[in-house]
């Protein structure tokens, strides 16, 4: 009887979904799917570059990131999440390549994204020479939920899991 | 005391100026519409996209196309070709003597406005290239070449989003 009662309500949370979801015009799908992947790019820059306020501001101001079992709550620990690092970082490259963004309503979305990382074992800087390594370091899958907020489309919760690991190997 | 009197109005004035540039240039990019920053994205990603495809297919006039007239672009020696018809002219003149296959990846694209008719942009990418043999292609590749880091100016023209300089970073190489 419990069990009828949940799967009534979650076929009326999906569908009144769907029906929010259908009543975006192509434009705004687009503009939402334009703005989301920025947030991703974001996301990487901000990361590789270790610039913690913007890599923050990426996220609403109750946004969660969730790297391993670890749960950064909030902007707060999210910019921490960077100021932990060591500084100077670091070559790391987060290249994002398939992501597909999935508009739920006028005002939240999904992704699904991979990307190749490249992580070196020292900074690179202009002029520098480059990092010689053979492979990728890892391949992850990344799920992301947006939001929009007073400050526009925001990440408000983000994970991956690895799903290829190395040779990527730093010589 | 004269000169030091002359150098702090120097410094103040300097600031005033750095300062009211700065605030008139967010203020302008804080003054784009949604559709405006939607359409500056889209068409600086594709300048993205371009550079990588005319470059893999080595075709100068398309590639050099992709930047204002005066466009510049600095080579990883540092050195800047600057302008479409030396930019094509250099494209022409890279080695094409044995049969090469090449594929830049473009991957993650950062695009932010500075104001209505000029955006800021990273991007990254990896490279993979091999020789084509006899037997053609696929050509055998065990792993990426390169991994860099590309930043870029775009101005918005008469003819479009262009790219009005571009330098990149060489982060990662393959040993071999």
């Amino acid at each position: 009887m419990r069990n009828s009662k949940y799967l009534l309500l979650g076929t009326s949370l999906l569908f009144a979904s769907i029906a929010v979801s259908a009543d975006l015009t192509v434009k705004d799908r687009n503009t939402i799917e334009v703005l989301c992947k920025q947030l991703l790019a974001d996301y990487a820059i901000y990361r590789d570059h270790l610039d913690a306020d913007g890599f923050a501001n990426t996220f609403s101001e109750d946004g969660t990131l969730l790297i391993g079992s670890e749960t950064y709550r909030g902007r707060q620990a999210i910019r921490k999440n960077i100021t932990d690092r060591p500084h100077p970082g670091s070559a790391h490259m987060v290249m994002f390549t398939t992501t597909q963004i999935t508009p739920i309503s006028a005002t939240e979305a999904t992704g699904i994204s991979s990307a190749l990382i490249l992580n070196g074992n020292r900074p690179v800087g202009i002029g520098d020479k480059p990092i010689q390594m053979r492979g990728i370091s890892v391949a992850n899958e990344y799920h992301t939920n947006f939001k929009l907020t007073d400050e526009g489309w925001k990440i408000s919760h983000l994970e991956f899991s690895t799903v290829f690991r190395g040779p990527g190997y730093v010589q | 005391m004269n000169s030091i009197f002359r150098r702090s109005i120097a410094s103040i004035t300097y600031l005033f100026v750095i300062f009211i540039s700065t605030s008139s240039t967010l203020q302008a990019a804080d003054e784009l519409t949604q559709d405006e920053l939607v359409a500056m994205i889209i068409g600086c990603e594709r300048l993205e996209h371009d550079y990588a495809i005319y470059r893999d297919r080595g075709d100068a006039e398309a590639f050099a196309n992709i930047f204002t007239e005066d466009g510049e672009w600095a080579r990883s020696n540092g050195r800047i070709i600057k302008g479409r018809e030396v930019i094509s002219e250099y494209v022409n003149s890279l080695d094409r003597s044995e049969p090469e296959a090449h594929m830049q990846l473009t991957g993650t694209v950062q695009i932010k406005p500075v104001d209505a008719t000029t955006a800021n942009g990273i991007s990254y990418a990896i490279v993979l290239e091999a020789p084509i043999t006899e037997a053609g292609l696929p050509a055998t590749n065990n792993a990426f070449q390169v991994g860099s880091e590309s930043r870029s100016v775009y101005k918005l023209t008469d003819d479009g989003w262009k790219i009005a300089k571009r330098e990149y970073t060489t982060l990662f190489v393959d040993p071999e």
